[in-house]
């Protein structure tokens, strides 16, 4: 008994919701005929019930159609008013609708090209993950005898994505791009400082080694300006340049370990190092733009070149723990990254009828 | 596809183009410094003094040989940031104490060393004669050689019935007179069969300008243990130095303090004392002139109420031209207490503080160097440079400690004719000693 009224309700919603699109269909089909047999006269009436019917709703083909047909009406009843309104409607209720000009009457081809009808802007999403180097301005050692140097290590970076694409002049395509994104992104590169101790009883070189590894992390804001080369439906390849400004949150952190030669190694350690909180960086990209459902699938590889210093020759010796600890005094250097990142940014769209076209 | 391939290779151009090994970029524009210079093994820092064109390190370090091991001392120079010019220069069978750079105007004609000399030899029959000590000075020339046999004040004679011990002597302090002769302060223990327990005491000997013994002098002023600081000065034919003379014989937790001021040659004619009337540590570790002679000397210490090694303070005092302790100059300095207060009461101490060495600053104060025994409430671990500007008349200018989770000894401290201080040590960690020199400014601050 219990199965019977479960496959009654199933069958109910199943007839009531074929019944509201064979309603839509029908007014679909009843609207055409009708303007087919040139009573247009009849149509705002017709049209206007079939979309504002509560019982009988229609799906965004349905009512791509209605507006259609409505807009060609107010073109041929000759109301240039109804028919913008309208065609704004078309273009709100798809944003993808796109003219046929093979098919589609002229007066309605024109009419859809005085209306902005491309994306304003993308929204979306980033992950990716960068290998970042320093790039030592001045040295600031608390060893002699020493071979130093980084080696870079790789972090990770997500966050927002953002582009907004450009139009210059009569350019058929959007060719240029303002990207933004706002990132959190994690820099990590490697120590190593080789010192000498002189050499032993037995005529072999000591060494004392640290062996450590910074972290920082960062709140990042690249802005860049794309060029899209190559008009490609499918990849979309684009080159890019602008810059970043980086916002330091809490302090570097070197993990760090010193061994050696004939006698005890030191436990490793961790502690912080006074960063510079701004960071401005030059960066260079290039990419390809796959079209995907509604937005695009991104995948960029970016340098940043670090303009500003991010360490200072005032606290260089400011944490004793590193200083007295490990015998680590920091550099002044600049830091440098190379990024791979993909990304997903959908279409936002806003049509609306365009002043200088008549 | 071009421009990708140009990207790709402008990308990798940068960031093979990034300096990325710190020894290949420029220094730092900067005065100040903190290096630590290591050795195969420990090397513990003894003395610092100015040279032309920057400084020399006297240091120590035990090295393995033969199955056994070799004292050998370490002397070292830098430039004037601290960076290490030629090798380390090795002198074996001597612990060095002091040494006093030569120089002639802006020309550095070498160093004078002194330092023990320890003959070790288990197979003996008197206890006392396993470890025999000699006091020894070394002379060097401008190249770190040595230019003459080595000086020894060692007990010639032979063990008799009659002389069963060898006499052991220590060296100490040496400094130059105005004439170029030099003076040297050490101790000598009598060759008596309990040894151990006999009274250490003072000798003076003097060196011409040719580095000939001229001169030897012993002052058995008391017959008590004396150990002096680290430094002695020579001034119109008289000599000073600071002593402190333990109350018990052989015992050195109880002591008060001694300005000994001799005629060269001759016999004291100042003996200024503090705490002979009472019981505590009084232990001078350095003196040195004020920036003005007339101003005297100034003078650091260890100073403890109570004599079981666990609490302490640094103690400052001034001494007057002709030796006298002034009275009422004497400063005390907790590494806590003296955070909270510009005075700190002598005998109010939250934990040990030693004072180690003193320099006079250009403008007429001190900066006494010591250190500071970390607590819970403060400290990076281990013992912390305990630092103290005062002024002329030893109230607190600044005050700082400083250190890493190992030991921070400090063995002397000098101001750079610029007026930034220079303060040499040991940096021990888990059980191995590094030299460490640095460079503040005026104002203690090692950021510029």
């Amino acid at each position: 008994m219990k199965k019977f009224y479960l496959i009654l309700i199933f069958v109910a919603l199943a007839w009531g919701a074929s019944a509201q699109t064979t309603s839509c269909a029908q007014s679909v089909r009843l609207a055409q005929s009708v303007y087919d047999q040139g009573r247009l006269h009849e149509l705002e009436d017709l049209i206007n019930k079939a979309l504002s019917s509560t019982s009988a709703a229609c799906g965004q083909a349905e009512q791509v159609s209605l507006l259609k047909l409505l807009t060609l009406t107010y073109i041929y009843l000759e109301e240039p008013g109804k028919a913008d309104e309208t065609m704004l409607k078309l273009l709100q209720t798809d944003n993808y609708f796109k003219i046929n000009e093979a098919v589609d009457p002229a007066e309605f081809v024109a009419l859809y090209r005085t209306f902005r009808t491309k994306e304003i802007y993308r929204i979306g999403a980033a992950l990716g993950v960068n290998a970042s180097q320093p790039n030592v301005v001045n040295t600031i050692s608390a060893v002699n005898d020493a071979s130093s140097k980084y080696k870079y290590a790789i972090g990770i970076q997500f966050g927002a994505s953002a582009d907004v694409p450009l139009r210059l002049g009569k350019i058929k395509h959007y060719k240029l791009t303002l990207h933004g994104e706002l990132l959190y992104t994690q820099h990590k590169f490697e120590l190593e400082q080789k010192v000498s101790r002189g050499l032993n009883a037995d005529n072999v070189e000591l060494f004392q080694t640290l062996q450590g590894v910074e972290s920082q992390n960062w709140l990042t804001m690249p802005i860049s300006l794309q060029y899209n080369y190559l008009q490609n439906e499918k990849l979309n390849p684009y080159i890019a340049g602008g810059f970043s400004v980086g916002y330091l949150m809490g302090n570097g952190t070197l993990k760090s370990e010193r061994f050696r030669d004939e006698a005890a190694a030191l436990p490793e350690t961790s502690f912080d190092l006074t960063r510079e909180k701004i960071n401005l960086s030059a960066l260079i990209a290039t990419g390809i733009k796959t079209k995907a459902g509604g937005g695009y699938v991104v995948l960029e590889v970016r340098y940043s070149h670090g303009l500003s210093r991010i360490s200072s020759s005032e606290t260089a010796f400011e944490n004793q723990q590193a200083t007295w600890g490990q015998y680590y005094a920091d550099p002044v250097f600049k830091l440098s990254s190379l990024a791979i990142q993909g990304s997903y940014i959908i279409n936002m769209f806003n049509p609306k009828k365009l002043r200088n076209r008549s | 596809m071009k421009k990708i391939t140009t990207f790709i290779l402008i990308a990798t151009a940068f960031l093979l183009t990034t300096c990325k090994n710190l020894d290949n970029a420029d220094p730092a524009p900067r005065n100040t410094f903190l290096k630590f210079y290591e050795g195969p093994y420990s090397m513990t820092a003894a003395a610092i003094e100015k040279i032309p064109g920057g400084f020399a390190v006297l240091a120590n370090m035990v090295s393995p040989s033969n199955n056994s091991t070799i004292n050998q001392t370490i002397l070292f120079e830098t430039d004037e940031i601290g960076i290490r010019i030629g090798d380390y220069h090795k002198y074996d069978n001597i612990t060095a104490k002091s040494f006093k750079p030569l120089i002639n105007g802006e020309t550095l004609n070498g160093f004078i060393i002194v330092g023990d000399s320890i003959i070790i030899n288990p197979n003996v029959d008197q206890a006392a004669n396993v470890s025999i000590s000699s006091m020894a000075v070394l002379v060097l020339n401008d190249d770190f050689a040595e230019t003459r046999d080595r000086l020894y004040i060692t007990d010639k004679q032979d063990l008799s019935i009659n002389h069963p011990v060898k006499d052991d002597y220590f060296g100490g302090p040496v400094n130059l007179t105005e004439n170029g002769e030099a003076i040297v302060l050490g101790t000598f223990k009598r060759g008596i069969v309990n040894q151990q327990n006999a009274p250490e005491e003072q000798m003076l000997f003097g060196l011409t300008q040719s580095r000939d013994s001229s001169w030897f002098k012993t002052y058995p002023l008391l017959a008590n243990t004396y150990s002096n600081a680290k430094s002695i000065h020579a001034s119109d034919g008289n000599i000073i130095w600071a002593t402190a003379i333990a109350d018990v014989q052989g015992d050195f937790t109880s002591s008060y303090l001694a300005i000994p001021f001799v005629q060269e040659q001759s016999v004291p004619i100042n003996f200024s004392q503090a705490g002979e009337t009472s019981t505590q540590l009084f232990l001078p570790s350095d003196i040195q002139p004020a920036s003005s002679p007339a101003f005297g000397y100034g003078v650091v210490g260890t100073y403890s109420q109570i004599t079981d090694g666990s609490k302490g303070n640094i103690f400052f005092l001034r001494v007057a031209a002709n030796g006298t302790i002034i009275p009422g100059s004497d400063r005390y300095f907790d590494g806590i207490g003296s955070f909270n207060t510009a005075t700190q009461n002598k005998d109010n101490s939250e934990i040990l503080d030693e004072g180690k060495a003193i320099t006079a600053t250009s403008d007429g104060g001190f900066v006494l160097v010591g250190t500071m025994t970390t607590t819970p409430q403060k400290g990076n671990g281990g013992k912390d440079l305990f630092i103290i500007k005062v002024n002329a008349i030893g109230d607190i200018v600044w005050i700082k400690t400083m250190g890493g989770t190992g030991d921070d000894d400090p063995a002397g401290v000098t101001e750079a004719s610029n007026g930034d201080i220079i303060v040499c040590g040991t940096n021990t960690l888990s059980g191995y000693a590094s030299v460490f020199l640095m460079r503040m400014d005026k104002n203690g601050e090692l950021t510029n």
